[in-house]
């Protein structure tokens, strides 16, 4: 379902639905991996990070936090952000990093693996 | 243009039609979406934009209402476990699995088929024999055995008639006593004469049983009272059928048994074949007819000495079988005080059913023990098999679960899959084991010799219970097995496995470890079979060289009915005169005598109350002993040595003193070091001088303790059923047309019955050792035979995932024999591992079958040694292609691959 309720600029390419299977999963939790973030940091650091290639769907990204909230990965709790202003904060849970590092890990994987495969096509 | 109010609008319609119950989170999710689209900004322009991307209001109101569902698992396959629709699916693609190996589907199939029926028969054969024997009869769980105890020799004896009467009397906690005792008679019908089991029992038999005669009646009460008062017959299905033409108008009419005519008051229904495990009675009599059916003319019903009941006992509901015991001892020592004469040293002793010492289900007991855990071990063997097999397939198939991984399947969703493959498995595998087990139900009956002509009844009995237990232990020890497999192949490293170096040695090492592990158990579960089996041979082979105490080889015995056949005592002492006098003349013949019993048969002696002079019991204790009645000639034929005194002659007879012959033991426990000749001896209120000492002997099987047995003369004791034993190297059927050709000299109505040596006569004793021979030789067969493929197949990947090591040792010098060695050495050791374990489970295991055994120790080495060499020369066969495979590796082509 988070695969499903994002969207993808295309920065004039088109991606095969496909190939975004899963990915904004490992996306959301890498990022939460280095700090807690609001909804709307977290959209802005993910467009940032990848020079405008993943421009989320604003309003999708709220479902896939609830839903990962309520599956335990995540923590969320209201506090003030620097600028006094007071916002949603997700934060990873113990459970949360587990699942991000064993992502993470999968994700490595089948990028060495697509590498060597395409590397080998091209050679 | 849109102001703050729509935005306001906008978001409070996404909250509603999310749905969300707590107020809370929805409040929550108010303040999250405005803190948003204030982080967006907040000016009209910037507004609009920020509305447009963010997305389509009934969407994302939907994504948030399936977020906020009630929690379900993040590893949500877990759950879909139980949906229909997925499992279907996974049953369909399980299918497909199956189907597209078939070879390892039928190996699979056909190894857990085996082990599921082997243990499905044996658990019907202990559900048909031990636990639910009679079949009609209701609240099996309810009925007790009951037998008589004696203090002096801690020995099991019989009821006697009075005593039976005094517990139904006396009793509180049961619902009823039900008196039998097995008994044969010869059935007339037109020209044939058959010969068949059935009993004395109760009045109150059919009543207590709860079975009611299909046809006529059960007994009335009072009819187990006079001496041949009620010469009634209840008789069975199968001989109504085959006997009497099904004729619906039997009942009332005459059947001659035993040569006396019996009114038959009832026919009982199908599938009713009485309570004595092992037999299908045909027919019925009361108890009054005890004269005409049991212990030839003499009426037992009135003397209480006289024990011969066999019963049973309907406990109330509720009542448990130590309360009831607490409640027949205290009866019992009321009635030793009350009758000291007969019952001093006498207890009354309830056993559940499957422990019934008196019949089949306490002598098969021991026997179906052993095979339980032989088939246990059978279907543990199988499953480690069909386990490494699967894992064997698995690794075959780490491509397809290296995909699905990478594309995203969960780990459990790949367990799931390979669960359900097992599921699969072993649901055809247990309908094919219930149909093995279905096709051997008979397997147990036809290994027992018949008994005097009449086929044993084992049954084996397949209700719900029998197939839910073993069904449910195939189906579960299968799935636990493919657990392992299943579990493996999901722990994947993904970047290994998509490594193409690395691909074909997924997880490799683990799983070699494991399937070494089945191996190990495999081999040491055929170890402890083959251990069992050898010492049980080896007990068979002393069985047939032991020494009974009297010559089995060289003579003969067959019996000869002149009871049934209306003789009378004068008449029969005339008949047995003549006929010693006639077989002695047989060519061939050394010598002939009668006797009322033979050692090693089914009836038990007759044992006595005795008295000896000088001796003083223990006063809580009645001295007995047992008793043949034998004719002058009885030892030399038998070949027991008399150690003192004289034989019998045909001077001992009704009219001169009473004596007898004690054996050694009795010697030696009532006359210490005296000696014992012209000593006297009272049994029954009658004195006899002893005038000989016997050898020891063994009188009902050959694992017996020595027991005090005493013989008197045949005239002085008469009885019209005797059998007669002939000393002669002749075999039984050359000896058979001169023996009948004497008997009809004598009476052409009469024939002699079966003729057998006394060696048959000892072996058929040994029904339950040569059972469990069988079982435990045929299955540690299997056994072994599955534990070497196991063998074989992990030192085929043994060698298959070590082919660059040994390249790379070949390149380095190493030679074939070396590599030969290697591989072997590995083999070797994962056997010499699995020996050593099922050694140390050998040495406990095997004290169970201390019954069986004979003359050999359950840890007898020569045993163990055997079991030991033909585990290795297996093992070396299984190991012996691998390591030859081994070494025709071409290192260069490995290594440059």
């Amino acid at each position: 379902m988070l695969a499903e309720a994002c969207y993808l600029a295309d920065q004039g390419m088109e991606f095969d639905r496909e190939f975004l299977t899963g990915t904004v999963g490992v996306l959301v939790l890498s990022l939460l991996a280095e700090r807690a973030m609001y909804g709307y940091e977290i959209l802005q650091e993910a467009e940032r990070r990848s020079a405008g290639t993943f421009r989320l769907k604003e309003g999708t990204i709220y479902p896939a936090l609830h839903q990962m909230e309520r599956g335990g990965l995540l923590q969320a709790t209201w506090r003030e952000s620097a600028e006094g202003r007071s916002r949603k904060y997700y934060a990873l849970t113990a459970k949360g990093r587990r699942h991000a590092q064993s992502k993470r890990r999968q994700w490595d994987s089948l990028l060495a693996a697509m590498r060597a495969i395409l590397g080998d096509a091209r050679a | 243009m849109r102001d703050e109010h729509d935005l306001r609008a906008f978001i409070d319609r996404i909250v509603a039609a999310a749905g969300i119950d707590d107020a809370a989170d929805r409040e929550s999710l108010r303040r999250e979406l405005l803190t948003h689209f204030e982080d967006a900004g907040t000016s009209p322009d910037a507004l609009d934009a920020a509305l447009r991307r963010f997305g389509g209001e009934r969407a994302i109101a939907e994504a948030l209402r399936q977020a906020h569902q009630p929690p379900r698992p993040v590893d949500a396959e877990r759950g879909a476990w139980l949906r229909p629709a997925e499992l279907m699916q996974d049953l369909r693609f399980g299918a497909r699995m199956l189907l597209r190996t078939p070879g390892f589907s039928i190996i699979a199939v056909l190894c857990l088929a085996v082990g599921i029926g082997a243990t499905t028969a044996v658990m019907s054969w202990i559900e048909g024999i031990s636990l639910r024997p009679y079949p009609l009869v209701p609240h099996q769980e309810r009925l007790v055995a009951i037998t008589g105890t004696t203090r002096a020799d801690s020995g099991r004896d019989d009821v006697s008639w009075p005593d039976f009467l005094d517990l139904q009397r006396r009793s509180t906690l049961f619902d009823a006593f039900i008196a039998e005792k097995i008994t044969g008679a010869n059935l007339n019908v037109g020209d044939r004469a058959e010969r068949l089991p059935g009993s004395v029992v109760s009045a109150n038999y059919f009543d207590a049983l709860g079975v009611r005669p299909m046809l006529g009646r059960g007994f009335r009460p009072g009819d187990d009272v006079g001496r041949n008062a009620h010469p009634d017959v209840v008789i069975g299905y199968r001989t109504w059928q085959e006997r009497l033409n099904a004729d619906p108008n039997v009942v009332g009419t005459t059947l001659m048994l035993n040569g006396l005519p019996h009114t038959i008051v009832g026919v009982t229904p199908e599938g009713f074949h009485g309570t004595f495990v092992g037999y299908s009675f045909q027919f019925w009599v009361p108890a009054s007819m005890q004269p005409q059916h049991i212990d030839a003319g003499r009426y037992e019903l009135e003397d209480r000495g006289a024990r011969w009941i066999e019963g049973f006992a309907r406990l109330k509901a509720g009542v448990t079988i130590q309360q009831a015991q607490q409640e027949v001892s205290a009866i019992a020592a009321r009635l030793e005080q009350e009758y000291p004469a007969t019952n001093r040293g006498r207890g009354i002793r309830l056993y559940p059913l499957w422990q019934t010492p008196f019949n089949g289900a306490g002598s098969f007991l021991p026997t179906l023990e052993v095979a339980l855990v032989v088939v246990l071990a059978v279907l543990l063997i199988a499953c480690a098999n069909v386990s490494t097999l699967l894992l064997v397939r698995a690794l075959a198939r780490q491509p397809e679960m290296t995909l699905r991984l990478a594309l995203g399947a969960g780990r459990w969703r790949l367990v799931r899959q390979l669960l359900v493959e097992g599921l699969l498995l072993s649901t055809v595998a247990t309908a094919a084991g219930f149909l093995i087990a279905y096709w051997g139900r008979d397997l147990l009956a036809a290994l027992v010799p018949p008994r005097g002509g009449v086929p044993l009844r084992l049954p084996a009995q397949f209700d719900w219970r029998v197939l839910a237990l073993s069904g449910g232990v195939g189906m579960l020890t299968t799935i636990l097995f493919a657990l392992v497999p299943a579990w493996l192949s999901s722990r994947v490293d993904l970047a290994d496995a998509l490594r193409a170096q690395a691909a074909a040695v997924v997880a490799a090492r683990g799983r070699l470890w494991i399937r070494s592990g089945l191996v190990l158990l495999q081999v040491s579960l055929s170890f402890v079979l083959l251990v069992g089996a050898g010492l049980l041979v080896r007990s068979l082979t002393h069985i047939r060289d032991a020494n009974p105490g009297f010559s089995a080889d060289q003579v003969l015995m067959t019996s000869l009915d002149l009871f049934s056949a209306g003789y009378d005592v004068p008449r029969a002492k005339n008949f047995h005169d003549g006929l010693v006098e006639r077989v002695q003349g047989i060519g061939g013949v050394e010598s002939v005598a009668l006797s009322r019993m033979v050692p090693f048969s089914y009836r038990t002696f007759s044992s006595a109350p005795i008295a000896v002079d000088g001796y003083q019991s223990p006063p809580d204790q009645q001295p007995a002993a047992s008793y043949n009645e034998v004719t002058p000639g009885y030892f030399k034929t038998l070949g027991i040595p008399l150690v003192a005194g004289r034989d019998f002659t045909r001077a001992d007879d009704e009219t001169t003193e009473p004596v007898a012959i004690v054996d050694e033991t009795m010697a030696a426990q009532y006359w210490r070091s005296a000696d014992p000749i012209d000593k006297r001896l009272q049994v029954k209120g009658r004195w006899m001088r002893v005038i000989g000492v016997a050898k020891n002997a063994k009188y009902r099987n050959l694992l017996e303790t020595p027991q005090p047995f005493f013989y008197v003369p045949l005239r002085q004791n008469f009885t019209t059923q005797a059998v007669l034993l002939i000393r002669s190297a002749q075999s039984p059927g050359s000896l058979a047309p001169a023996l009948a050709r004497e008997v009809h000299a004598l009476d052409g109505s009469i024939s002699p019955g079966e003729i057998l040596t006394m060696r048959e006569q000892v072996r058929r004793t040994t029904a339950a050792q040569r059972i469990a021979v069988t079982m435990l030789s045929m299955f540690g067969g299997i056994a072994l035979a599955l534990a070497a493929i196991g063998l074989y197949g992990v030192m085929s990947s043994t060698v298959s995932q070590s082919r660059r090591e040994l390249a790379v040792r070949m390149a380095l010098g190493a030679g074939g024999p070396d590599l030969l060695r290697l591989v072997l050495s590995r083999g070797l050791l994962l056997t010499a591992g699995g020996m050593v374990v099922g050694a140390g489970v050998a040495l406990g295991v095997t004290r169970l079958m201390g019954y069986l055994l004979y003359q050999v120790g359950p840890r007898d080495p020569l045993t163990f040694g055997s079991a030991l060499i033909v585990t290795a020369i297996c093992g070396v066969a299984a190991c012996l292609l691998p390591a030859v495979r081994a070494t025709r590796i071409d290192p260069l082509r490995v290594l440059r691959s």
